[in-house]
C-alpha cells in the first residue's frame, strides 16, 4: 500500500500561495522528552534530516557528540548529528524507526526536514506537483 | 498518530500565525507563539493526554532548503 498526503497550502498575505510536500509524523521522545506530531517536509535535496536545537531539547535527544558544521542555501551553521525514532503512517500502513538527524545550533527557526539519509532509502517517494500530492510506498 | 489533528490543520488557514509554531490538540489551535518550548509547554497543559501536533507556520517567503 501507498501512504498519499496532499500538499500543504502555505498562505502568504502578500504573495500567491504555495504548496509544499509536507507529510505528518510523530516523533517520538527519548526517555524524558516529550512526544508530538509535526507536519515535517519531505526534501530530496537535504542529505540529511535536520531540526532546530530547541526540538532536540524538548525530545531529549543525545547531543552529547562533536559540533560539526552544515550548510545550506543560506550558508554555514553550527550543527551536531545524532537519531531519533519518528513514526510514519496510520492503520496498518504504520512504520516506526530511526534516522540521522542533524540538530542545527544556531537559532534558525524552521520545521522539521526528511532528508535523504535513512529515510528516502526506506520508501520509494514520488512527488506530484500537478496533484499536488506526495506518495511514500515502503521499500521491501 | 492522530490523523483528526492532521485533517483539521489541513482545512485552517493559518495567516495570522505566520512565522509562529502553532500546536493543536482536538482539532484546534491551543497555543502559539515564537518560542516552540513554550508552544508544547502550554500545549501538555490544556492537552491531557493526547498528543497534541506542533508545527511552525512558515512566514511567507520563498523557500529554499
Amino acid at each position: 500500500m501507498t501512504l498519499t498526503y496532499k500538499y500543504k497550502t502555505i498562505e502568504r498575505p502578500e504573495l500567491p500561495d504555495i504548496k509544499a510536500p509536507s507529510i505528518p509524523i510523530r516523533i517520538i521522545a527519548e526517555s524524558n522528552g516529550t512526544s508530538f506530531d509535526t507536519l515535517a517536509l519531505i526534501d530530496s535535496g537535504a542529505d540529511v534530516s535536520a531540526i532546530t536545537k530547541d526540538i532536540a531539547e524538548i525530545l531529549n535527544l543525545n547531543l552529547n557528540v562533536p559540533e560539526t558544521t552544515s550548510i545550506g542555501i543560506g550558508g554555514k551553521v553550527r550543527s551536531k548529528e545524532t537519531t531519533m525514532n519518528i513514526r510514519v503512517g496510520h492503520g496498518s500502513e504504520t512504520y516506526t524507526f530511526r534516522v540521522p538527524v542533524m540538530v542545527i545550533l544556531d537559532h534558525i527557526d524552521f520545521n522539521i526536514l526528511l532528508g535523504r539519509k535513512g529515510f528516502f532509502d526506506k520508501f520509494k517517494i514520488e512527488f506530484d506537483q500537478d496533484k499536488q500530492k506526495v506518495s511514500l510506498k515502503r521499500n521491501s | 498518530m492522530a490523523n483528526d489533528n492532521y485533517t483539521a490543520i489541513m482545512g485552517m488557514n493559518l495567516s495570522e500565525y505566520s512565522g509562529k509554531w502553532i500546536a493543536i490538540c482536538n482539532k484546534e489551535i491551543v497555543s502559539s507563539g515564537d518560542n516552540v518550548k513554550q508552544v508544547i509547554r502550554e500545549a501538555k497543559a490544556k492537552c491531557s493526554k493526547e498528543v497534541p501536533l506542533v508545527t511552525r507556520v512558515p512566514s511567507g517567503e520563498t523557500m529554499i532548503f
